[in-house]
């Protein structure tokens, strides 16, 4: 499998996928902290009742929600075409690499470009939140829970795609199932948690560690056990796809 | 002759038809193995599962002198170098990290890769993207892949396929070469002027059967050319009854044995039908071929 995840890594070579990972983290830090620099925002920076810091966490949260589904689609989609494209699952299962072994080293290849992606995004809210003039101290405790579990979610959601984009050879099902997840993430953050934990891409809102409640934002502890099941849920699944992708016959 | 491949009675039938039917390949060791037939004949089905990439439905499968087995196949693999349908090559490397990502796959020497770079004439364009390669040169880099670790066998399939005849002749040279260096090739393809040149040993396949296996030399004894019979008058010789197709120098009769042309000359003859000459019309091999497959699209 080691073997498996750095022939992934070299196969990212010239797929831009560190440029557009920047991109995308950097897109999300600016939209998260824009409104921190309001005249509105900064009156309550002094205030660690006004919660400065969990209204920063929400406004990302929302910011995540919305690109985390179109970032991992879009990932996933071009680490695998290159497969469909160049021959690759039959030159790799000619030297012993079945298609589900290739589809399970893409998610750890891809994970491991995402963990400090998705740790510098969170660190780059953060530092926007300092700049801009937040003196309350940070609770960093929802923090990096929050950036824990988007980072596993974000690998839930690769394994999603990687499938997708190895089953399904046109590449616009797998990007576009990765656009309507960014709306449904979207959407979820305003109805019920209840309703969220039963659409996949919900958990984009579920695992949310701060909510506002009319004018006031607060910390808020997700549902973790929900949040547990659901990437069990998923790393089982995905165990079975790709096993059963191994009898596919191209 | 050792055979490097057999198959016993190797059969893959589909939900609605039966792609490989009863199959029984020899394949000698050190011989480029010309596996020839129309396009849907079956030929890359029977590749891929020479390969373990497909199952069969029934039969089975002997290389080197083991069994092909799911638990044999990976260590079998490590003699066999095979291009399948299309050159692989991810186009956004160059051909040289193409050859690495082969070289990280199999654990293999630097010098193995260089030797396959070399063997196909590509090292001076091993820094191009593959994207920028022209066809020609994607089919050369997959028979370095093919190549890079040092195999026993060849399987590729239709490897000239989109190739201009400079391309196809270049090949063709290469695949001689390899052959005469001992290692076994077994090359596919629809195109019969191509195989004729280079394989040793044919194989002929036509609706998932194996119809010929040999020699040309074999094939065409397998074949019996048209007679034609030179006479002024072929309207008295159609007279008498024979069948016969009229031409310009008289008449010409297809599938006719020894004995029964002695009897149609030994007619003509008694009757004092004027022949000039009867000869066997000179086949070419596609003549033959065309007669086997039944015309089933080849060109």
């Amino acid at each position: 499998m080691t073997r498996a995840v750095v022939l992934e890594l070299r196969k990212m070579r010239r797929l831009r996928t560190g440029p557009i990972v920047v991109l995308l983290v950097l897109a999300v830090a600016a939209l998260s902290s824009a409104s921190q620099f309001s005249g509105g925002t900064r009156e309550t920076f002094d205030d660690p009742t006004a919660a400065p810091w969990a209204a920063l966490l929400l406004t990302y949260t929302m910011m995540a929600a919305m690109t985390s589904p179109i970032l991992t689609a879009v990932l996933a989609s071009r680490q695998t075409d290159i497969e469909h494209a160049g021959a690759g699952w039959t030159l790799a299962a000619t030297a012993g690499y079945t298609p589900g072994v290739l589809c399970r080293a893409k998610v750890v290849a891809l994970s491991l470009v995402l963990l400090p992606a998705v740790a510098l995004q969170s660190l780059l809210v953060i530092g926007a939140g300092a700049v801009a003039g937040i003196r309350a101290p940070l609770d960093a405790g929802p923090w990096i829970g929050y950036t824990t579990l988007l980072f596993l979610l974000d690998v839930a959601f690769l394994a999603l795609h990687v499938w997708l984009a190895a089953t399904v050879e046109n590449q616009l099902v797998s990007v576009g199932i990765g656009m309507l997840g960014a709306f449904l993430a979207a959407f979820t953050l305003l109805i019920p948690s209840a309703v969220s934990r039963l659409i996949p891409w919900g958990y984009y809102a579920v695992i949310a560690h701060a909510a506002q409640d009319g004018d006031v934002v607060t910390y808020q502890t997700p549902p973790y056990a929900w949040i547990a099941g659901f990437l069990i849920l998923v790393g089982a699944v995905y165990a079975f796809v790709t096993r059963r992708l191994d009898r596919i016959e191209r | 002759m050792s055979a490097v491949i057999t198959t016993q009675g190797l059969t893959r039938a589909f939900r609605n038809h039966t792609a490989v039917d009863s199959l029984d390949l020899r394949v000698p060791q050190g011989v480029v193995y010309g596996f020839l037939g129309p396009n849907g004949s079956g030929k890359s089905t029977t590749m891929k599962m020479l390969l373990g990439l497909t199952r069969p439905t029934s039969g089975g499968i002997t290389l080197f002198g083991r069994p092909l087995t799911p638990a044999s196949r990976i260590d079998l693999l490590r003699s066999i170098g095979s291009m399948i349908e299309a050159p692989p090559g991810y186009g956004h490397l160059t051909g040289l990290e193409n050859m690495r990502i082969v070289q990280h796959m199999l654990d293999l020497a630097d010098a193995q890769i260089d030797k396959a770079l070399a063997t196909v004439r590509l090292t001076a364009h091993r820094d191009k993207l593959v994207r920028n390669y022209s066809l020609g040169m994607k089919q050369r880099l997959g028979v370095a892949m093919a190549l890079a670790r040092d195999p026993a066998l060849l399987v590729l399939d239709e490897p000239t396929n989109g190739l201009d005849p400079a391309g196809i002749e270049e090949i063709r040279t290469l695949l001689v070469e390899l052959a005469s260096e001992g290692i076994t090739v077994m090359v596919s393809s629809h195109l019969l002027d191509e195989i004729d040149r280079m394989a040793d040993v044919l194989g002929i396949l036509s609706g998932g059967k194996l119809i010929f296996q040999g020699t040309r030399d074999e094939l065409f004894e397998h074949s019996t050319p048209d007679l034609v019979i030179e006479t002024p008058d072929p309207g008295a010789a159609l007279a008498l009854g024979i069948t016969a197709t009229p031409v310009s120098e008289g008449l010409r009769i297809s599938g006719i044995t020894k004995e029964r042309t002695a009897e149609v000359v030994r007619r003509l003859a008694v009757a004092g039908v004027p022949i000039h000459e009867v000869r066997r019309v000179r086949q070419s091999l596609e003549d033959v071929f065309m007669d086997l497959t039944g015309r089933g699209g080849l060109l």
